[in-house]
């Protein structure tokens, strides 16, 4: 539960001419992380591909190139089939063919459709222009320009310039044309008489026709270049509909062959031999080698070399050496001869660096074992990083603290019930991570809603107010009403951080008990002794006439019968004050001691600053409250009944013996109320759909926050290597 | 200038003087009220200003790895701590 599974390094080692099937049967349990030969032992070098994995591999190129082009999705394959090889090779090449047959006929098509898009455009001002573009260019003394300026603006420009000598404009709705005579000799007139003035000039196209006319056929050329596009497209979807199955099929059969022909290259290989190493599932380890020796007979070795540990990276030369098993092969296999000293084990001793078991020294991938119901939390640990082999697992820890905190900020019947259902609907999803965060907030919306019981709320309004009475609902308040319950509160809130920072710590202790109980001790459990000694001085009679009335004394928080009659505590005494005083001393000695300077400079934050960290979480419960509260007030009002109490003005109270505080929008007597109920009911809904997702922003994130910041700073590290078994989980096709 | 000035000071005088009792203690809570809520709306805006940066360098860091999404969040809501701390210090000026 707090430990991943327990993982074995498997070494498999036999006679090349048996090295295919045996890749072909561990690729199809799809059990082993295969570990990488490092190419230390004299005589095994790194293995090479098998034969027709090259081949393969262009295959495979060609069928992903096929599907890009094609738009092909995973989810369009219809029915698992049976791909061969044969037909693979007999299929692509036509398919590619027609396939690329379409492709260059639609980019002749858009390239086209692309020039006729443009040339429409160039000429579309012609159109507003009105005059005949032969008419606007080739001539010999004049000169001409077309373009967008202001016209008044280039005509004051044009009389300005002397060697202009004379000049007529046309405008249409956007565009001028300007003719220019200019002066005798004067070159580029013109241009000197625009430079100063904004004018973008226009080219004129090369067309004899009437702009009008050339637009309508540019139109029409338009037109039917976009159905043949259509036509295409429809023709390739089609097509796709055709063969789309078979190109996903043959990508999954060609990506597991290639898969199969590479894994030599994590083998180490001799002429004769080769050694494969990997890790599985220690309690699968039986399976897999029963399975290998009915696959390939004798002639193959199989062996469990380790069992990793959990108090270090699971290298050999730690781990828990497995007895020598009487050896798979009875008769000597052909590689035996060229083999490094066996993998056997003398007497439980250690194996590894001397005995040259293992030849690849890896720490072992993590298989997070979680209890089902904690299962999705791990999507929270893992957003940070996946645990260590040899760390402990706090999935458990997040799923028992998590969705209770943000239980307790939201507290309310109706929200919980909501969060359920997006719970559901999420939860339905295919994606794993969707699934997982259905699967959250279903806890969460549970808490929700039993929190929500307890402080007897329905979208912010006490059931009591409604007539409803329910054993127990009710015990505890939020606050708003009750300021007694928010310095109960953020005492709880206190204590809840100094008790999660504690288990961090503790969790770190058993983290590093690797490198000696006392080290291990001193750089974690001090922590907990100078937390602990601090609070508990706080909380003490010790100087008691600085400290603020909450915390200790008669009016203490947690002296309070009205909140619940076992809460008679006044303050610890002060010799226990003083005693927790002198154990914060002792911490602080011991974090000296243990982490050096730096740590006692981390002090501050960690012992004081953490914990008024978890303050957050009563302020999230009062701010939510707060904003369910506002949105009731607006709707149904504010009255005060006849013995005092202030209530809503729902419609099951009768307001009209009560003393109104702030009448709502369903009590405005001045509009009629036919007009109100509408708009009371979109503030209502409006409103509290605004809580609701705030919730999840303030409470969820400030909860991953203590999470990850307060809490797994004490004692996580992450970083373990995911378990990728060598193998594939086929959807397209099948074997049989 | 001075005249005019020390005038008010002494209307200011009179009627702070004139007041009841319930009156100045009504005044002074809602000073008090009002001074809490400026401190956490400056908190806030402090929250805000650190989580500025943070928050797009983090992005930046997340296009680059997705990995990084949770450590992101984490470093984007550290300042959070500042307006909580006022949020705190605000309910208890409330409740006292």
């Amino acid at each position: 539960m707090l430990r991943p599974e327990q993982m074995s390094k498997v070494s498999v080692a036999g006679s090349r001419t048996v090295m295919e099937p045996v890749i072909e049967t561990v690729h199809g349990m799809n059990l082993v992380h295969l570990s990488d030969y490092d190419g230390s032992w004299d005589g095994f070098e790194h293995g090479d591909p098998i034969e027709g994995s090259e081949d393969a591999s262009e295959k495979l190129v060609t069928v992903r190139a096929l599907e890009s082009i094609l738009d092909l999705d995973d989810d369009e394959a219809g029915p698992s089939r049976i791909v061969s090889q044969e037909e693979i090779d007999d299929e692509l090449d036509g398919i590619q063919a027609e396939v690329n047959e379409f492709d260059d006929r639609r980019d002749e098509i858009r390239n086209e459709l692309r020039q006729v898009n443009e040339r429409i455009e160039s000429v579309e001002p012609f159109v507003d222009l009105g005059i005949d573009l032969d008419l606007l260019r080739g001539y010999d003394s004049l000169e001409v320009r077309v373009g967008h300026g202001d016209v008044e603006e280039i005509e004051a420009a044009l009389e300005d310039e002397e060697t202009v000598d004379a000049y007529e404009t046309f405008s249409g709705d956007e565009v001028v044309a300007v003719f220019v005579y200019p002066v005798d000799d004067a070159e580029g007139a013109l241009e000197d008489a625009l430079v100063g003035i904004e004018f973008a000039a226009l080219e004129v196209p090369d067309s004899e026709r009437a702009p009008e006319k050339f637009l309508t056929e540019l139109r029409e050329r338009k037109r039917e270049l976009q159905d043949r596009r259509e036509q295409i497209e429809t023709e390739l979807a089609e097509l796709k509909e055709e063969v789309g199955g078979f190109l996903l099929a043959a990508e999954e059969k060609l990506s597991i062959d290639v898969q199969r022909s590479e894994a030599p290259l994590q083998f180490a290989t001799s002429k004769r031999a080769f050694i494969a190493e990997g890790w599985i599932p220690t309690e699968r380890y039986d399976e897999f080698e029963t399975e290998l020796q009915d696959a390939v007979g004798n002639r193959l070795e199989v062996e469990e070399l380790v069992r990793a540990d959990y108090n270090d990276q699971g290298h050999a030369t730690h781990a828990e050496a497995v007895e020598p098993e009487e050896s798979a092969s009875e008769e000597p296999s052909p590689a035996e001869e060229e083999e490094p000293p066996k993998a056997a084990t003398d007497g439980g001793q250690s194996v590894g660096a001397h005995g040259g078991a293992t030849m690849m020294d890896d720490s072992p991938p993590v298989v997070q074992d979680n209890p089902d119901i904690a299962e999705p939390f791990q999507m929270i640990v893992n957003t940070v990083n996946r645990p260590k082999y040899n760390e402990i697992d706090p999935t458990f820890l997040v799923f028992l603290s998590f969705p209770f905190a943000f239980g307790f900020m939201i507290g309310d019947i109706a929200y919980g019930l909501l969060y359920l259902a997006l719970g559901v609907v999420l939860f339905r999803s295919e994606s794993v991570g969707l699934r997982a965060m259905g699967a959250i907030a279903l806890w969460c919306g549970a808490f929700t809603t039993m929190f929500g019981y307890l402080y007897d709320e329905l979208f912010g309004i006490h059931m009591y107010e409604l007539g409803i009475h329910l054993p127990f609902a009710g015990v505890i308040s939020k606050g708003i009403a009750s300021p007694d319950f928010v310095n109960f509160w953020l005492v709880a809130a206190v204590l809840f951080g100094i008790a999660m920072l504690s288990l961090g710590w503790i969790v770190g202790f058993v983290n590093d008990l690797q490198h000696g109980v006392v080290e291990s001790a001193l750089e974690n459990l001090s922590w907990v002794v100078a937390l602990n000694g601090f609070f508990v001085w706080v909380f003490s009679q010790h100087l008691a006439s600085g400290k603020p009335g909450f915390i200790v004394g008669p009016d203490a928080a947690l002296n309070n019968g009205d909140i619940a009659g076992f809460l008679t505590f006044s303050g610890f005494p002060e010799t226990v004050g003083l005693i927790g005083l002198g154990l914060f001393v002792v911490g602080l000695v011991g974090i000296g001691v243990g982490e050096g300077g730096i740590g006692l400079i981390e002090t501050p934050a960690y012992i004081f600053g953490h914990t008024l960290s978890f303050l957050r979480i009563p302020a999230v419960l009062l701010a939510k409250a707060g904003m369910a509260f506002v949105v009731n007030l607006l709707v149904f009002g504010e009255y005060v009944d006849a013995e005092g109490h202030t209530v809503f003005g729902l419609p099951t109270q009768d307001i009209a013996v009560m003393d109104a505080q702030f009448a709502g929008l369903l009590h405005i007597d001045a509009v009629p109320f036919a007009l109100l109920l509408p708009i009371a009911i979109l503030v209502f809904v409006i409103g509290h759909i605004f809580v609701l997702l705030l919730g999840i922003t303030s409470a969820g994130i400030q909860m991953v926050r203590l999470e990850y910041v307060e809490f797994f700073q004490k004692f996580y590290e992450g970083g373990g290597e995911k378990y990728q078994p060598f193998g594939y989980d086929r959807s397209h096709t099948t074997q049989d | 200038m001075e005249a005019a000035l020390l005038t008010t000071l002494a209307e200011t005088a009179t009627f702070l003087n004139a007041m009841s009792p319930e009156a100045a203690q009504n005044l002074g809570n809602g000073y008090a009220l009002a001074a809490a809520g400026i401190a956490v709306g400056l908190a806030a805006l402090g929250s805000g200003y650190a989580e500025r940066g943070i928050g797009s360098a983090a992005v930046g860091a997340i296009a680059e790895d997705e990995d990084l999404f949770g450590r992101s969040l984490v470093l984007t809501v550290l300042p959070e701590t500042l307006v909580i701390f006022a949020l705190v210090v605000f309910i208890l000026v409330l409740v006292q």
